[in-house]
């Protein structure tokens, strides 16, 4: 029971991804009452705005900012720098989050001895064949691809 | 009657066996003849000589790219990867290409197309991501630059082919390939053809029945990391501004219609439970 109730609160932090996110509006945008270009508008948010992202929904974040509540488009928000107090992004900050109970800052520097790949090590790359060989052993069939995504309810569009 | 036939084919067979020879000197015959053995190569082996001919540079192309960054040592999550990526493919212009996804070892975050249908992505970039619809909007966008042949295009011309030009699978010519690699992945394409991909990338998610908005968050997120992470620093210098691919990006998708009211799964659980592993 203990267990399946962390497993929970995981998958909760996990799924529940933009719950701790913020961001700045980056042009005048019209605050919405749903998420289509059509839906009533709410207020003006201005340049520089900040609010607090709920959700995203297609093209759509949804959003706090002082009393209202509502949506607006992706592009007319910039993401909180993730390295910065707050601000998180993608499963390795999130698993860092649910390990460590805090939003940790990122190194920005490569671990020691893990290879980096800038242009140095593309300037002094050799072709490996042996890495190619062992990439053929990881290759799935068309057949296998298409079972999984019918397991997730994944409906090519005709 | 007979003999000239008979000298035709011993020019053929001598002709093989010089490739034959090359290609064990350069490694490829042992790949060769694994790979005739499995279904998708034998469409494969059926294609005309332009296919093959993109068959041999993406071999050394994603060979070269592999000998800058190993592979990442997951089988699980290499599987998951060309799941959800072979799956996109099969929705493309492209299917019967022997796709090939991996994931590159390195806290660098980049992706990487090359000929043939080889897609690279690094584990500092699946960190980034949240969810299974930014990774189908990443994977599309480069198997859009293979349906598109931008890096073909981009080696043959540094490879010295001119446009109808046969490649001569020796040595030498390989050895320019590789460097062509070196030079084309340092510099990046063309700044139309990483717009063009973004668009036809998020168009062949949805295709595939992923949120098209997936690679647009997804271009989002790195956008708002730190610009001098020298993680970011190949995908800066290969690549237009971020902030001016969400908005082109966002421009195209508005024209698709809202498609905001319904709720897709984006995948997000299963996302974490495959590639969680690769935080430590």
């Amino acid at each position: 029971m203990k267990q399946r109730l962390s497993l929970l609160v995981v998958l909760a932090l996990l799924s529940g991804r933009c719950l701790a996110d913020t961001g700045t509006v980056i042009r005048p945008s019209p605050l919405q009452a749903e998420p289509y270009s059509d839906a009533a508008t709410l207020t003006q948010l201005g340049r520089g705005t900040a609010v607090r992202l709920l959700e995203r929904q297609g093209g759509w974040y949804q959003v706090s900012s002082g009393q209202w509540r509502g949506w607006v488009r992706l592009a007319s928000v910039k993401l909180e720098e993730s390295s910065g107090a707050g601000g998180e992004s993608g499963i390795g900050e999130s698993l860092r989050f649910a390990q460590t109970g805090r939003s940790g800052a990122r190194s920005t520097q490569a671990t020691t001895g893990v290879r980096g790949l800038d242009k140095k090590a593309l300037a002094e790359a050799t072709p490996d064949r042996a890495a190619l060989q062992q990439l053929d052993e990881f290759a799935v069939s068309e057949g296998e691809a298409a079972a999984q995504a019918r397991r997730h309810g994944l409906r090519p569009e005709s | 009657m007979r003999g000239p036939l008979i000298l035709a084919l011993a020019g053929v067979l001598s002709a093989c066996a010089v490739m034959e020879e090359t290609m064990n000197q350069i490694g490829a015959g042992d790949l060769y003849r694994q790979a005739a053995g499995t279904a998708s190569e034998a469409r494969t082996a059926l294609l005309g000589p332009d296919e093959e001919e993109e068959r041999l540079i993406g071999e050394q192309a994603a060979a070269t790219l592999l000998g800058a960054a190993p592979l990442l040592a997951d089988r699980d999550a290499q599987r998951y990867v060309n799941l959800v990526g072979r799956w996109i493919a099969a929705q493309g212009t492209r299917p019967e290409l022997a796709w090939r996804f991996g994931i590159l070892d390195t806290p660098h975050v980049g992706a990487f197309a090359a000929p043939g249908g080889y897609v690279f992505v690094t584990r500092g970039l699946l960190l980034e991501l949240r969810n299974e619809a930014e990774l189908a909007g990443v994977l599309a966008h480069e198997i859009s630059h293979v349906e598109e042949r931008h890096h073909l295009q981009g080696l043959r011309r540094q490879a010295g082919l001119a446009l109808a030009e046969r490649l001569q699978p020796d040595l030498q010519t390989m050895g320019r390939i590789a460097e062509g690699t070196r030079e084309l992945y340092s510099r990046g394409l063309d700044r139309g053809d990483e717009f063009g991909a973004d668009r036809a990338g998020a168009r062949l998610a949805r295709k595939a029945g992923y949120d098209p908005y997936g690679l647009l968050a997804a271009l989002q997120t790195l956008d708002s990391l730190n610009p001098d992470d020298s993680r970011l620093a190949l995908m800066f210098d290969t690549h237009p501004r971020l902030a001016d691919r969400v908005q082109r990006l966002d421009q195209d998708l508005m024209q698709l219609g809202d498609g905001g009211g319904e709720r897709l799964d984006n995948g997000a659980a299963r996302y974490a439970a495959q590639l969680r592993r690769l935080a430590h």
